[in-house]
């Protein structure tokens, strides 16, 4: 996971243009099919008047006119854009921390922060439901330490910006990382040669240096917060509300697909907006890792150099003045600790998990009531459970594998060409990533809908390869990248043929990447949500869906015994991540 | 919609399942159910519970169709009428209130019917069978609260609900204007003869004299048992069933009930291709002995009054049903939310964000 396309080698792809383009069609059909005809056809909808079915615009001027609506886009924005700025100010020490680690170490760290990425925003926000409830363990120990507020942490802004910071931050961080892994230590080393305070070196020469992955970070979560609606509805108070939940409330319960759709496209806008402003000021290319085009040189993306720049300034004075003040005390040593209770925070709603599955009492609670494992009986008894387990299996098998195929095909093709055709085909991947996945999930559902495909696995399987592609495209983007084509050449003229080189020469090669690859794929599916409550129609239950329905309808430890499955399963997948990393040393 | 757009995306679609295809085993193909099965939607939670004893289980015994039970949203509507107009039959029988049903009537008919005779219906209770409709889960929308925060001054009415000077402590109300409106207006003195139709702005009004003293907003029933069951909150409105089971859970709990009621019931889908077996299940349902069973497990009312022979005197007393707790609940007016659900939950999104 630690290498994402951000940190893909300079790529030395020979001229060989379009002599395997056509790899890419099936993925261009695909995501033509799935994601972008069904966007713009619920985005239409929002242009249709729900009376008289003629074009109009009364979706709109309904939110923008009304207070209540505009209020909602504000709160959204705000919420996504703190979120962000949180996000990159407590994760870019980390990451910078665990840059300076040796690459082992690095791993092992990565997994304990990527492990609450992967384990679902459900089960995070239902730990945190019990944990700082009026009566939760933070409550006690607040009120032990005679800390006043204790019993009122649930409910309002600040426990929303909690939970989303906690479960962006993992993403914030492996962002940034690959990008503070490639900056040449040389660099600041030579800037202190040259006269350069520590501070001055870190500020101005280092940071600058890794801008671009905090930028990415930045796009990448800002764009993921604005869709949030797990954590507001959860633990939001009545005016944390966000877009995303007016358009479930719009449609699921409203019907009213306009409105619904019109929201929909607001949000889309917004993310489009963000991007554009992203590549004016960094260049859109620095995502793809890939070649720079040379458009971004505008007045915008001085801009944004000079913008970091000064940043940079900024901070390296602030740096002097602390340095000069509080001299002595040991940077490091604090910056250590510092990502240790990061850390630990990280991870305290899932181990907290483990103990309220092993409670004998019939509600949850922390710390639990006796020790059994009663609820992993009722677990594995529960035919719900044990068929939703079992579909998600399934479903996040069949997904990674079709995801898997059509995206290391698009990946061998693109890999190796830069026509402009595969400047158009990149972004078709990639766009997946910054649509909201509610947005994803509601396209298809009026799509499938009409094609009485709703409550179907294929249908889940199919929404699930739409999410999972950019991710998993990357990542495979990144591995063919980084493969020296050189060595199939070799082959080749040794008297191989075509197939032989890919099976006997390229694949080896690559099999981390592919792997690696298959289990992101899977553990997104795994864990997906939005389009399992819409695709499946409440028949086809996955056990994100499932937990769902439990935190919502039923509320029982059985939840807590799931977590602590999913979170094995979660484990296992990152062992395999592991062993199949190549050894670097 | 025009017919040109659906072809050409279903050529679009034909390329797109062909690739799709090539990774997707034939176990993911449709048409695996038994001849012999329904699959019937309820609210979950601690009553999905009690309807799978006393409904699913004893059916598919008598008469071996198998019954495969999921949980709904609170509000099934657009699910319901989804599923009609794709003729994606996912549910054959669903359980739904009678203000559901109207607003499932009011526009376009998405209900079949159940082809109950009279005389099979003569012992059910008034006005809890229609022609597509059986109520069988009698509920009142009433008060909850802690007996172990107020010192023996408990809240008495809804305008104690609404007094927190008198009152103080953690309070929690349904988010969502369905119920909540009627107790609003009791809490501003309203009589319950006097409640419909419903005074609206005076019913937002009092509500927006306490909305800063409400600290959860609770959206499911579940969660209402659970803010219940572990202190969350001191005082909440409840759906009788649901605080019911916080306190068979030993939560030091008392219901007030001071509200009204509405009954929950089967409806069949409109042109599911299984509606004999859906008709014979909810037929099924009508027997006073599975219904005592359910009000046994869950603490609903039955909507058969031979049912009660089935009670125990102690059980029958904490059902909503009981004298005692029906004779200060007031029946909730169907008619009045089927019509006017819709703008009133856009009312109520718009008064919490204030």
């Amino acid at each position: 996971m630690a290498d994402l396309a951000i940190a893909a080698p300079a790529s030395n792809h020979t001229s060989r243009r379009g002599s395997a383009f056509w790899l890419v069609v099936p993925g261009i059909v695909f995501l033509l099919a799935f994601f972008l005809l069904p966007t713009l056809q619920m985005m239409s909808i929002s242009f249709v008047e729900r009376a008289t079915g003629d074009f109009g615009v009364s979706a709109y001027v309904k939110l923008f006119g009304s207070k209540v609506y505009s209020r909602v886009l504000g709160t959204t924005f705000m919420i996504a854009f703190q979120v962000t700025v949180l996000c990159l100010l407590l994760g870019y020490p980390l990451a910078y921390w665990l840059s300076q680690q040796p690459a082992r170490r690095q791993r092992i760290a990565l997994m304990f922060i990527l492990l609450p990425f992967w384990t679902s925003p459900l089960v995070l926000n239902f730990s945190w439901l019990v944990l700082l409830g009026r009566n939760g363990v933070v409550a006690l120990v607040m009120s032990n330490l005679g800390l006043p507020g204790g019993d009122d942490l649930l409910f309002s802004r600040t426990t929303v910006l909690f939970a989303m910071i906690h479960t962006m931050l993992p993403l914030t961080v492996v962002t940034m990382l690959p990008v503070m892994n490639t900056v040449d230590k040389r660099l600041t080393m030579a800037a202190m040669t040259l006269g350069a305070s520590a501070p001055q070196a870190f500020w101005q020469i280092y940071l600058p240096l890794c801008m671009r992955g905090v930028a990415t970070a930045g796009l990448l979560v800002f764009i993921s917060a604005l869709g949030f609606f797990i954590t507001p509805a959860l633990v939001g108070g009545r005016q944390e509300t966000m877009i995303s939940q007016l358009i479930i409330t719009q449609i699921q319960q409203l019907q009213n697909w306009q409105l619904g759709s019109a929201l929909a496209v607001v949000l889309i806008a917004a993310a489009l907006l963000t991007i554009f402003l992203y590549d004016r000021i960094f260049g859109l290319s620095t995502m793809s890792g890939g070649q720079t085009a040379g458009s971004a040189e505008g007045k915008l993306r001085l801009f944004g150099i000079a913008l970091t720049k000064r940043v940079g300034g900024f901070f390296s004075r602030v740096g002097e003045v602390y340095g000069r003040t509080i001299r002595g005390l040991p940077a490091r040593k604090l910056l250590s600790a510092y990502c240790t209770l990061v850390i630990a925070i990280l991870l305290f709603p899932i181990i907290a998990f483990i103990p309220m599955a092993f409670t004998e009492g019939s509600f949850l609670s922390f710390p639990p009531k006796g020790l059994g494992i009663r609820w992993f009986e009722a677990y594995a008894a529960s035919p719900l459970w044990v068929s939703a387990t079992l579909r998600s299996f399934a479903i996040g098998i069949v997904a990674a594998a079709l995801t898997l195929v059509i995206a290391s095909f698009a990946a061998f093709a693109l890999a190796k060409s830069s026509s402009r055709l595969a400047g158009f085909a990149f972004l078709l991947f990639m766009a997946p990533m910054v649509v909201p996945p509610i947005v994803i999930a509601i396209s298809l559902f009026y799509l499938f809908a009409q094609l009485q495909l709703i409550a179907t696995d294929i249908s889940i399987v199919i929404g699930h390869t739409v999410i999972a592609m950019p991710i998993v495209f990357v990542i495979l983007l990144a591995t063919f990248k980084g493969h020296d084509w050189r060595l199939d050449q070799v082959a080749s003229t040794l008297g191989a043929n075509r197939f032989q080189v890919v099976r006997r020469v390229t694949l080896p090669l690559v099999r981390s990447g592919v792997v690696v690859g298959f289990v992101t794929g899977f553990l997104q599916s795994f864990q997906e949500l939005t389009v399992a409550i819409f695709l499946g129609g409440g028949l086809k239950t996955t056990l994100p869906k499932q937990m769902w329905d439990d935190i919502t309808l039923q509320v029982n430890p059985t939840l807590a015994a799931a977590a602590v499955v999913v979170l094995l399963i979660v484990i296992i997948m990152f062992v395999i991540i592991e062993c199949m990393q190549p050894r670097r040393t | 919609m025009s017919k040109t757009i659906k072809i050409t995306r279903r050529n679009v679609l034909q390329a797109g399942v062909a690739v799709g295809a090539l990774a997707v085993p034939a176990i993911f193909t449709r048409g695996a159910f038994a001849a012999e099965q329904i699959t019937v939607s309820d609210v979950g939670g601690a009553p999905g519970e009690a309807i799978k004893k006393a409904f699913y289980e004893p059916f598919e015994k008598e008469t071996g169709i198998k019954v495969v039970g999921v949980a709904h949203d609170p509000d099934p509507v657009t699910q319901f009428k989804l599923l009609v107009d794709t003729k994606s039959y996912i549910w054959d029988v669903s359980m739904v209130t009678p203000d559901h049903v109207v607003r499932l009537t009011n526009e376009k008919n998405y209900l079949a019917p159940l082809g109950i005779s009279e005389a099979d219906g003569k012992d059910i209770l008034p006005g809890m069978l229609t022609s597509n409709w059986l109520g069988f889960s009698v509920f009142a929308i009433a008060m909850a609260y802690r007996t172990d925060k107020f010192d023996g001054k408990d809240p008495q009415s809804w305008p104690d609900f609404w007094d927190v000077e008198k009152f103080p402590g953690r309070r929690a109300l349904y988010k969502d204007p369905w119920g909540l409106l009627e107790v609003a207006l009791l809490a501003d003195g309203v009589k319950p003869a006097d409640i419909y139709p419903i005074d609206v702005d005076r019913a937002f009004a009092s509500l927006e004299k306490i909305r800063e003293h409400v600290n959860v907003w609770w959206t499911s029933g579940a969660q209402n048992t659970q803010i219940l069951q572990n202190g969350e909150v001191d005082m909440s409105d409840t759906w009788s069933a649901r605080a019911y089971a916080a306190i068979a859970g030993g939560a030091p709990l008392k219901i007030l009930f001071q509200g009204c009621y509405s009954v929950d019931g089967w409806s069949i889908p409109e042109g599911t291709p299984r509606l004999a077996l859906a008709q014979q299940f909810v037929k099924f349902c009508m027997q006073p002995e599975h219904q005592a069973a359910y009000s046994t497990i869950v603490a609903n009312g039955p909507s058969n009054s031979k049912a009660f022979n089935f009670l125990s005197a102690e059980r029958a007393a904490v059902l909503p049903t009981a004298p005692d707790n029906i004779k200060s609940l007031f029946e909730m007016n169907t008619a009045w939310w089927g019509k006017n659900y819709d703008a009133m939950a856009e009312r109520m999104q718009e008064f919490l964000l204030q």
